[in-house]
């Protein structure tokens, strides 16, 4: 996957491409907004990590922009030192999918951009990986260890918004609201059995399915 | 420096000349009552004079005395006094009469009768000595007096004077004290406006409700109050700015720590960069706790951005930030949420909620159990997170609320600004803050309930 920084501090661009790097993105550095825009409109990216505060055209200007062009549904992460709501607010209503306050730890970093990767593979039907356990989300057919894994649909949907955001909570309205467009009615106590069938079929595998008491789940990094 | 009271040196100027004048007042009253009242006993006495000097009869240049007894005693009848008499001849011979009189101090004028106060037979006396013209030169006729009536009359004169003028005075100071009293009354009002102020409170203090005098004296308090909400927002953006500045270059090293971490080094190297890595994060959350600190004080925040909002939606919200700690530490973190709704900055509620879940999770041994709730009672909106870790003793629930007081024996990574920000900004909310144990017996219990929903939130009148 391609990765755009737009970062103009040179020491925590060059953390953060190595970190991507190795990561196994192919990551590309832009100093400035200007030059954020004119790579972005040369060249095709699967990511955008957006830094806010830059000189000259800023990193809200540079979203702006991207956003009024049609078609754009590059997935964005904005990574700043402003943390006022304000400018998350505004960052998100620009069309940023993401937002992450400076000083950040890496790997907090990379789960929020596997997480989008994966938003963004679910939309284009493509294969997700998470550990042992791949989906082939077009032909709704996954494997645990190179088996098959058998998922009913709604145990499938489930595991859907669970894998869209890997180390983060989902709270069961957020599941319940993800399934019932597919599936009409479903109550927090369904959710629940989901949950409980989706572990014993995953955690043989070591994936792991934490509760988050009175408030829904995390599916844990998975941590080789 | 001895301190001066305006209220008494108004009524020491005030007061010293009026008693000061009431004296002299009653002085003159004095005179001016008693005088008419000695020239009536005077002529009273000249007239006894006269009337001795009819009794004079003479034989030749001899002459002497014809007084029936009857005469005698009408001469000498007064009321509460004696009268005593002397006629002596042309020669100044005794005549008759009492003897030895006080003597005139000098010759009188034949007609003119001379008065004096002399003593006689021990008593003091008024006397009037009358030089009666005759024939062959002058005899004398003396009329003596004791001055019991006239010391009854002026004692009298004098209370009479005296009493009205005291109770003239005193009523005086006292209409005088309360008249400064009430003139001083703005100043004192003034005076408790301020002081009933919070710190946050640099409103201007309100010019028209001074009197003219203090005006000007008002308006450099104003001046004053206004230049501190310069100063101190000044201050609040240098901090903010600072904290702001300090993120980037933060993140730099935080990253290349990160990656430096998992290059193959030597142990000892690794240690150290991980010790390194260890007080970049401290130093990072202390930047964040600097910025939250700066917006929760007075002028870093203003009543505008006070929203209606609900604790379930703004915990909801930043649930996602806790979870990552909690699951590595293995702490059983749960939500305990029930609509409550309230008036807050939502960012400030948010930093207040941050604080409290980090030190829950940071202070809770792994394994444990952290609990986050909120609820609406009596209309006022609660927050509260349990934890079941070591505690805080009773004795140090007030200083765990102090800037960079942190609790004897606890673990090197909190800076000791948490619970500080915490009070901050339920301070600038007007809610409550409480640390109490754990339900179970072992932990803490932190609540923190704001103001019922309506106009008096404290935020809005900060400016």
């Amino acid at each position: 996957m391609r990765v755009l920084l737009v970062e103009d501090d040179a020491t925590l661009a060059d953390g953060i491409l190595r970190f991507l790097e190795q990561e196994g993105y192919r990551a590309h550095w832009a100093a400035s907004g200007e030059e954020a825009d004119r790579r972005l409109g040369e060249e095709a990216f699967d990511l955008l990590v957006l830094d806010i505060g830059l000189p000259g055209r800023d990193g809200f200007e540079v979203l702006r922009r991207l956003r009024s062009q049609p078609g754009r549904t590059l997935p964005v992460l904005i990574l700043t030192a402003r943390d006022a709501v304000e400018d998350r607010v505004r960052g998100l209503d620009l069309g940023a999918d993401d937002y992450m306050v400076k000083p950040f730890a890496l790997p907090e970093l990379g789960a929020r951009l596997r997480a989008l990767g994966r938003r963004r593979q679910q939309e284009q039907n493509l294969a997700i990986r998470h550990g042992p356990l791949l989906l082939d989300t077009a032909a709704h057919r996954a494997w645990l260890r190179g088996e098959p894994l058998e998922l009913t649909v709604r145990e499938w949907a489930v595991l859907g918004v669970l894998l869209s955001r890997t180390g983060q909570v989902v709270s069961k309205e957020q599941i319940i609201r993800a399934i019932t467009p597919l599936e009409g009615e479903l109550s927090a106590n369904a959710v629940e059995v989901y949950v409980s069938r989706l572990r014993t079929k995953l955690e043989p595998a070591g994936i792991r399915i934490r509760t988050v008491r009175g408030f829904g789940y995390v599916l844990e990094e998975h941590r080789p | 420096m001895r301190k001066t009271s305006l209220r008494w040196q108004l009524l020491r100027t005030l007061a010293i000349p009026l008693l000061m004048v009431f004296a002299v007042g009653s002085g003159l009253a004095f005179f001016f009552t008693i005088k008419p009242a000695i020239l009536a006993y005077d002529d009273a006495l000249g007239d006894t004079a006269h009337a001795v000097a009819l009794h004079v009869r003479f034989s030749g240049s001899r002459a002497r005395l014809e007084l029936p007894p009857e005469a005698e005693r009408l001469l000498r009848w007064r009321t509460n006094a004696r009268i005593y008499f002397q006629v002596d001849g042309l020669y100044r011979e005794f005549v008759g009469g009492d003897r030895n009189l006080p003597p005139a101090p000098f010759e009188p004028q034949p007609g003119e009768p001379l008065y004096y106060d002399g003593v006689y037979e021990g008593n003091l006396v008024r006397v009037v000595a009358l030089a009666v013209p005759h024939a062959r030169g002058r005899y004398l006729i003396r009329v003596a007096e004791t001055t019991t009536r006239r010391d009854q009359l002026e004692l009298q004169t004098y209370i009479g004077v005296l009493i009205p003028a005291l109770l003239l005075a005193a009523a005086m100071i006292l209409l005088t004290r309360n008249g400064i009293a009430r003139a001083l009354k703005p100043l004192m009002q003034l005076r408790n406006d301020i002081a009933a102020r919070s710190h946050r409170d640099l409103r201007p203090v309100d010019e028209t409700r001074a009197p003219l005098e203090l005006q000007a004296f008002v308006h450099a308090i104003n001046d004053l109050l206004e230049r501190l909400a310069r100063a101190t927002d000044a201050q609040q953006r240098f901090l903010a700015n600072a904290a702001h500045q300090l993120r980037t270059p933060l993140a730099g090293l935080q990253t290349q720590l990160e990656l430096a971490l998992k290059l193959p080094v030597t142990r000892e190297l690794q240690q150290a960069l991980e010790r390194i890595h260890r007080a970049t994060e401290r130093t990072a959350r202390l930047a964040n706790q600097l910025l939250a600190l700066a917006r929760a004080e007075p002028g870093g925040y203003h009543g505008d951005r006070l929203q209606a909002t609900d604790l379930q939606a703004v915990i909801d919200e930043a649930a996602n930030q806790w979870v990552r700690q909690a699951l590595d530490k293995d702490i059983d973190l749960g939500f305990e949420l029930a609509p409550a709704p309230l008036e807050a900055e939502p960012f400030l509620v948010r930093e207040l909620l941050a604080n409290l879940v980090d030190n829950a999770i940071a202070y809770t041994p792994a394994g444990g159990r952290v609990t986050v709730r909120c609820f609406s009672r009596d209309g006022r909106a609660c927050l509260e997170v349990e934890d079941d870790g070591p505690g805080i003793p009773t004795e140090e629930r007030q200083k765990v609320l102090e800037r960079f007081y942190r609790l004897p024996g606890s673990p090197g990574t909190g800076s000791g600004l948490g619970l500080a920000i915490v009070r901050e900004i339920a301070q600038a909310h007007g809610a409550t803050l409480l640390i109490a144990d754990a339900a179970g017996g072992r932990g803490t219990l932190v609540s923190v309930c704001f103001p019922p929903l309506g106009p008096a939130a404290p935020l809005r009148s900060a400016r």
